[in-house]
């Protein structure tokens, strides 16, 4: 008990001093001018990243021919350079499109692990985000966000391949927010 | 379609800024009369020699810009006119009140997710199991 007394201590004085020394401001607004050039950086990082976004084909259920859709002539997601991988390898975000049951899950955490950095999730329809309608069901994870973190939810059942486009167009805002050589300047 | 006479023509009747405003928004150069402007100064027009489906759009009042990132999206056209750009309606909703927000309604935005004014899900209901601390028993 003395022990943990002991240690406590300068541990929260360590930590009060650590976050009272350092706020420079939110990440989107530089603070002085090596954050101006390196924001404009992350913004041409930016660029580049949601410009080429290749998708993880991770078709588990009906939700899958909807993203076949996204695919297909109509919404022709390869205008905004949206090419479907095969390989973990090759590609940057992870579609999962459908009813993440039980036995497929550590298949889908290692597909995930297999994925380079950076790496986004869309979590494809009601039973992806939470279950859906199997959500009572002894073989069923109840979102897949209990086995990979998502980025971008997309609700429905199967949601439109228009709804899946527009969760594209999310991730791709969410993407623009990234300062990846602000945040290393400031650590 | 877009071709070179058609971006020509499209030049000197829009005008050089709001030829290169389509161009780098629309990607195509497109003449027509104006049907009303939104709350947010989003512009509707229609031109009925335009092919099916494309003979009524909106020019937005933001822009895509790189180096500022406003950007304009879909989620940025209200309900009514959402309802005149898809074909719900056959009038604007100048005339046509049918899909015109209620007064009781609460005010349109667009989609606010991932900026700070995002919705956020809260529980009002009564939790059915509550949180217990864990205490190590001391050693003998």
């Amino acid at each position: 008990m003395c022990l943990a007394n002991n240690t406590a201590t300068p541990q929260t004085r360590a930590m009060s001093t650590a976050v009272a020394k350092s706020y420079p401001g939110p990440i989107s607004q530089p603070a002085n001018a090596v954050e101006y050039v390196l924001s404009t950086v992350d913004k041409i990082i930016n660029w580049g990243r949601e410009g080429s976004v290749w998708p993880m084909t991770f078709g588990l259920a009906c939700c899958a021919v909807e993203m076949m859709h996204m695919a297909a002539g109509r919404y022709d997601q390869d205008r905004l350079g949206i090419v479907f991988r095969a390989s973990p390898r090759q590609s940057d975000v992870m579609i999962v499109a459908g009813t993440l049951t039980n036995k497929m899950a550590p298949a889908l955490r290692k597909v995930y692990d297999q994925m380079p950095e950076p790496r986004w999730v869309i979590s494809m329809g009601s039973c992806a985000n939470g279950g859906g309608y199997y959500h009572y069901s002894y073989s069923v994870v109840r979102g897949c966000d209990r086995i990979v973190p998502v980025d971008i939810y997309v609700p429905g059942c199967p949601p439109t391949s228009e709804a899946l486009l527009y969760g594209v167009l999310q991730l791709q805002k969410k993407m623009r927010r990234n300062r990846v050589t602000t945040m290393w300047y400031r650590k | 379609m877009s071709s070179l006479p058609r971006t020509i023509k499209g030049f000197f009747a829009l005008g050089p800024a709001r030829f290169m405003r389509q161009l780098n928004n629309m990607g195509d150069t497109k003449v027509g009369t104006l049907v009303g402007v939104d709350k947010f100064g989003n512009k509707y027009f229609e031109n009925y020699n335009e092919s099916y489906g494309r003979n009524r759009w909106v020019e937005f009042a933001r822009e895509d810009s790189f180096f500022t990132r406003t950007e304009y999206n879909a989620s940025q056209v209200p309900a009514e006119w959402h309802g005149w750009l898809h074909r719900m309606l056959q009038e604007p909703p100048t005339t046509d009140k049918t899909m015109a927000a209620p007064s009781w309604g609460i005010e349109f935005t667009e989609n606010l997710s991932g900026s700070p004014k995002a919705y956020k899900s809260y529980n009002t209901t009564k939790p059915k199991f509550s949180e217990w601390s864990p205490k190590v028993a001391k050693r003998a």
